[in-house]
């Protein structure tokens, strides 16, 4: 079932004289229970293709389809709606708020949202324990370390229990002992819960566990045929 | 939401203080300003309470003291419909009180001024108010064959340390006195009520004039009718006012301090506002990225905008609860410590408080719209 279409997406960047392609026309397919890992220089057009993919951002020109309405014909409200129902997104910093607990982050989601509040603790306490934050519940993100906030990132992507998850360089600010954590906490969601997951990442290794692996490159989206590229892209990394 | 906008306002202290202390200055200052009008007001209002039928002076003399009648209207004005009792009174200040000037150089207390009230007693006696008078409490009322003594207001007692039974001197006169009264407001209490023709004596006053006359109507609540009746027959030499007819003398002066009082609180509440706004603002631009993940996690434009306007709120609230507590201690400050009388009603505290709330929510609503149209994409990128 295909979740996320794009179609000849491009955007473009209009920066005083200079104009910038940040996508040239990328075309793809987001099935359900995908592991996506999408590879590529920094610049090349990842994040901008992760939030036009995740409605937060609409393209230039061509067409993104979510659960096959077309994003360009919703309004601010609608769009919104979507971000909360069916997608989750993490970043590279986490972007926790400071002022609030390991919890009360992962439950901000639910805030716009009607109906019990104990329900969604109850569901946001749960989540924590997923993610193995049980005993820091309470915390402020201040008193986490790195790791652990992007768990509760991740908590708070799934606390709307959304179809898709996207995730931009969530192990970007984190070291590798602690980034594989997270990834297989990612990867673990994606076999048990059947979570799709989009990952941008700078993390070669990344391809192998993949379920489908792109490269981006000067705005262009390519998939990594399956053993010639990533074989390619390993010998590189271990010279 | 409103715990997190609650704690979004302790994150720059400073700031947050700052805008605190614009609205707190601003209710402080209506607090204080309008517990003195409505001080004011109230003093007035117990006065004019003290009498209920007509007065009647001389035309264009405003006050009694000022004021000479002939006493051929006492006939005349007892012949009017829906008039009781008309007394005579005659209203003096006197130049000496135990041989010391009550005016000089030294002593220009023109509040604590003794003044000299003489009434035919008979009639004044037989009045179902108070008259000028309220409640004696101590010793008697005086009465047509009490020469020599007067009735005094507790003010004046107090300030000159004297008691029922103790004699004063006024304009050379000797005088005792017979009882204290206490009128309720200090306007009143610094009186010596006499039998008029002891103050005839101590007066320039000769047998045809008195100063004013006191009416006591048939039925109180017509006084306005027969101030009218009274000045249509004799408005070219006497001018009739009644109780309520007073207030509306007075009324045009509060309404003038309280535009003033208005004008100061609007002036805060600019500026009050202007510092909200930027405070705000301020903190809406520290967070830009917050806000867009807030937006990324599925917030819509009106959520950004609650978050906002509740910490607008909450400024108000703090600000107008602070301001009120000091506004009342400023208050108390300017009454017990410097002497001016205020008056600081629930009414007043509430609409303080509600414009404290106000110009908190109205100065949050730029910043709030504004965080609302952040681009969440930029906002996530940047920084
Ligand atoms: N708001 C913007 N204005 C101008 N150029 C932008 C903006 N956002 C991104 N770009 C440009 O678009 C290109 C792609 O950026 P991005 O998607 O962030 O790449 P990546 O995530 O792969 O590093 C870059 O050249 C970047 O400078
Ligand atoms: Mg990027």
């Amino acid at each position: 079932m295909t979740l996320i279409e794009s179609k000849k997406v491009t955007k473009v960047y209009k920066l005083g004289m200079t104009t910038v392609h940040a996508l040239r026309g990328v075309s793809s397919q987001i099935e359900k229970g995908d592991f996506i890992v999408i590879v590529g220089p920094s610049g090349s057009g990842k994040s901008t293709l992760m939030h036009i993919l995740g409605a937060l951002d609409k393209p230039s020109e061509g067409e993104v389809l979510i659960d096959g309405k077309k994003i360009s014909k919703l309004d601010e409200w609608e769009l919104a709606m979507i971000r909360r129902k069916k997608i989750g997104f993490i970043f590279q910093t986490f972007n926790l708020i400071p002022t609030l607990n390991a919890l009360e982050n992962v439950l901000i989601p639910t805030e716009p949202l009607d109906g019990e509040q104990e329900d969604y603790r109850e569901r946001g306490e749960n989540l924590l324990d997923l993610v193995g934050l049980k005993e820091r519940m309470h915390h402020k993100p201040s008193e986490l370390s790195g790791g652990e906030r992007q768990r509760v990132a991740i908590a708070r992507a799934l606390i709307n229990d959304p179809e898709i998850v996207f995730a931009d360089e969530p192990t970007g600010n984190l070291d590798s002992l602690t980034g594989d954590k997270i990834i297989n906490l990612m990867l673990n969601l994606n076999k048990e819960e059947k979570k799709t997951f989009v990952i941008v990442t700078h993390n070669q290794d990344l391809l192998k566990i993949a379920s489908k692996k792109f490269i981006m490159k000067d705005g262009e989206l390519s998939k990594i045929d399956r053993n010639h590229r990533v074989r390619k892209f390993t010998e590189k990394r271990t010279k | 939401m409103l715990k997190l906008s609650f704690f979004n306002l302790f994150r720059r202290k400073t700031r947050t203080i700052l805008a605190l202390l614009g609205i707190i200055i601003g209710v402080t200052a209506i607090i204080g300003l309008v517990s003195v009008v409505d001080g004011l007001n109230k003093e007035f209002e117990n006065a004019l309470g003290q009498f209920q039928g007509v007065i009647i002076m001389e035309k264009n003399s405003f006050d009694q003291t000022l004021s000479k009648i002939d006493v051929k209207f006492e006939k005349k004005l007892e012949k009017i419909q829906g008039v009781k009792t008309v007394v005579p009174e005659i209203w003096h200040i006197p130049t000496t009180v135990n041989g010391k000037a009550q005016f000089g150089a030294d002593n220009v207390d023109l509040f604590g001024a003794i003044y000299v009230l003489g009434v035919d007693t008979k009639k004044y006696n037989s009045l179902r108010g108070d008259g000028w008078v309220g409640n004696i409490i101590k010793g008697k009322k005086i009465t047509s064959n009490d020469k020599g003594w007067i009735l005094l207001g507790e003010t004046a007692a107090d300030d000159k340390d004297l008691f029922v039974g103790s004699s004063i001197k006024i304009n050379g006169k000797k005088f005792r006195i017979k009882g204290i009264f206490q009128a309720g407001t200090d306007l009143w209490e610094t009186m010596a009520l006499m039998n008029i023709d002891d103050a005839k004596e101590i007066s320039d006053f000769g047998d045809e004039f008195f100063s004013d006359f006191y009416i006591e109507l048939d039925d109180p609540t017509q006084d306005k009718k027969v101030s009218k009746l009274i000045n249509f027959q004799h408005g070219t030499e006497i001018e009739a006012s009644s109780a309520s007819g007073f207030s509306e003398q007075y009324s045009p002066i509060m309404d003038n301090l309280r535009v003033m009082v208005f004008f100061i609180a609007a002036l805060s509440a600019i500026v009050a506002g202007v510092g909200i706004a930027n405070t705000i603002f301020m903190s809406v631009l520290d967070r830009t990225k917050e806000i867009g993940s807030l937006k990324a996690v599925g917030w819509n434009n009106t959520q950004i905008i609650k978050m906002i306007m509740y910490e607008a709120m909450f400024l108000g609230i703090i600000g107008g609860i602070i301001g009120i507590v000091i506004g009342i201690g400023a208050a108390g400050f300017l009454e017990n410590a410097i002497g001016i009388g205020t008056f600081v009603s629930v009414e007043l505290l509430l609409q303080a408080f509600l414009f404290a709330l106000f110009v908190g929510l109205i100065s949050g609503i730029y910043p709030a719209i504004k965080a609302s149209q952040l681009n969440p994409v930029e906002a996530i990128r940047s920084g």
